[in-house]
């Protein structure tokens, strides 16, 4: 788990972004999506082993990907704390969902999520000429929609009882911001 | 119309339809692998495709892998349906659920009228409802929902019409004939269904 520059792919203020899908971290992945408090809020109900995510990696074919990964790298303290990167990547629409999990507790409640999330959006706009860039979450999980506003996302809708949660059923809502309003944003951000 | 369906392309042979649910002028019926060309016919028809946000070609053997029996033993997460005209003894189009989840108990409704003859004649409004009752009565459902580009007024005002609720629009999420277009996120809960049950 050692950081190593060599693979920084891109680099922020107290974050770096490496590749993802890193068949040398299955046990860490495995960690953090079976883990109790993480899962609740992703809704990940069904246990999953390392070689899952072995089978999953080696899956992937030729062609532009449909999803791309990102390993969170503290920089101070060298560790991996997390992944972040785009699901559902539409190239001929130009949007995306970003999907985030901040693995290890102690480093969550400290803004490290918004900038992972700024990091790859500014990627997704700049780089991968997206038009747009949303992401969606349960209203139980207030962090993470706490750090959608945080970076201009607007919400945009309202799923009406969408996933059962401890015995009753929560609404989802889904948040997004296109590339001109994240052209005025990113200079607070980043 | 007729002429235009008999051909050995479209036209099944001493075909035997299996009704899985009996409606008016329609049953949905099982898909059918002898069938799988006039589906890869209707999902690249050039105007239908548009309304399906369908961009990509589809070959006769991709279709094929998509209807062929999994050997799977987990349980699918899509249901699928021919619609089969009763009078006319034709396939017109497919239908069905897709990302179902079956612990959030809800999925995905969607519905294609393969032959554009047959628009215009309230048959997707007959499709839906059997589906919808299928949904939650068999199914045990707890929503359904439905994502409709805006210019597909056809198909929303269907799904108005059927009692599902806009519950809100996605901005310029689809690029079709050179533009950016909404669409129309729609749901129906159980329990608003149950409320307008005649």
């Amino acid at each position: 788990m050692e950081h190593e520059d060599i693979r920084t792919f891109i680099s922020g203020k107290n974050l770096d972004l490496l590749p993802g899908n890193n068949l040398e971290h299955l046990n860490l992945y495995a960690k953090w999506d079976n883990d109790q408090e993480t899962r609740h809020y992703a809704r990940n109900v069904f246990p999953i082993l390392p070689e899952a995510y072995k089978k999953w990696i080696e899956e992937v074919k030729s062609g532009t990907p449909r999803e791309l990964n990102f390993e969170i790298c503290h920089k101070a303290d060298k560790k991996i704390i997390g992944y972040v990167g785009f699901n559902h990547i539409n190239w001929s629409d130009r949007n995306a969902d970003i999907g985030m999990v901040i693995g290890e507790p102690e480093y969550r409640s400290k803004d490290l999520g918004t900038e992972a999330a700024a990091l790859v959006m500014d990627y997704g706009f700049n780089e991968l000429n997206m038009f747009k860039i949303g992401c969606g979450m349960y209203e139980i999980n207030v962090g993470s929609w706490k750090v959608a506003e945080k970076l201009g996302m607007h919400r945009e809708i309202v799923y009406k009882e969408t996933a059962w949660v401890d015995g009753k059923y929560v609404d989802a809502y889904e948040y997004c911001i296109f590339y001109d309003e994240w052209k005025e944003k990113r200079k607070e951000l980043l | 119309m007729k002429e235009k369906l008999s051909s050995e392309e479209t036209k099944p042979k001493e075909y035997v339809a299996y009704p899985f649910i009996e409606g008016e002028t329609i049953d949905l019926c099982p898909t059918n692998l002898d069938h799988v060309k006039l589906y890869a016919k209707w999902i690249n028809d050039s105007k239908a495709r548009i309304y399906a946000r369908n961009n990509q070609p589809h070959t006769v053997e991709d279709i094929t892998k998509w209807y062929e029996p999994s050997e799977s033993r987990s349980l699918s997460n899509y249901v699928t349906f021919e619609i089969w005209h009763k009078k006319d003894k034709v396939p017109i189009g497919t239908c069905g659920f897709g990302r179902i989840n079956w612990i959030d108990r809800d999925a995905n409704i969607f519905m294609s009228i393969g032959v554009p003859e047959y628009w215009n004649q309230n048959l997707g409004t007959e499709a839906s409802r059997l589906l919808i009752d299928y949904g939650f009565k068999d199914l045990n459902f707890h929503k359904i929902y439905a994502g409709i580009f805006e210019p597909n007024i056809g198909s929303w005002t269907v799904a108005e019409k059927d009692g599902f609720i806009l519950e809100g629009i996605k901005k310029k999420v689809i690029f079709v004939d050179g533009k950016y277009h909404d669409s129309r996120e729609y749901r129906m809960l159980k329990k608003d269904w149950l409320k307008n049950l005649p």
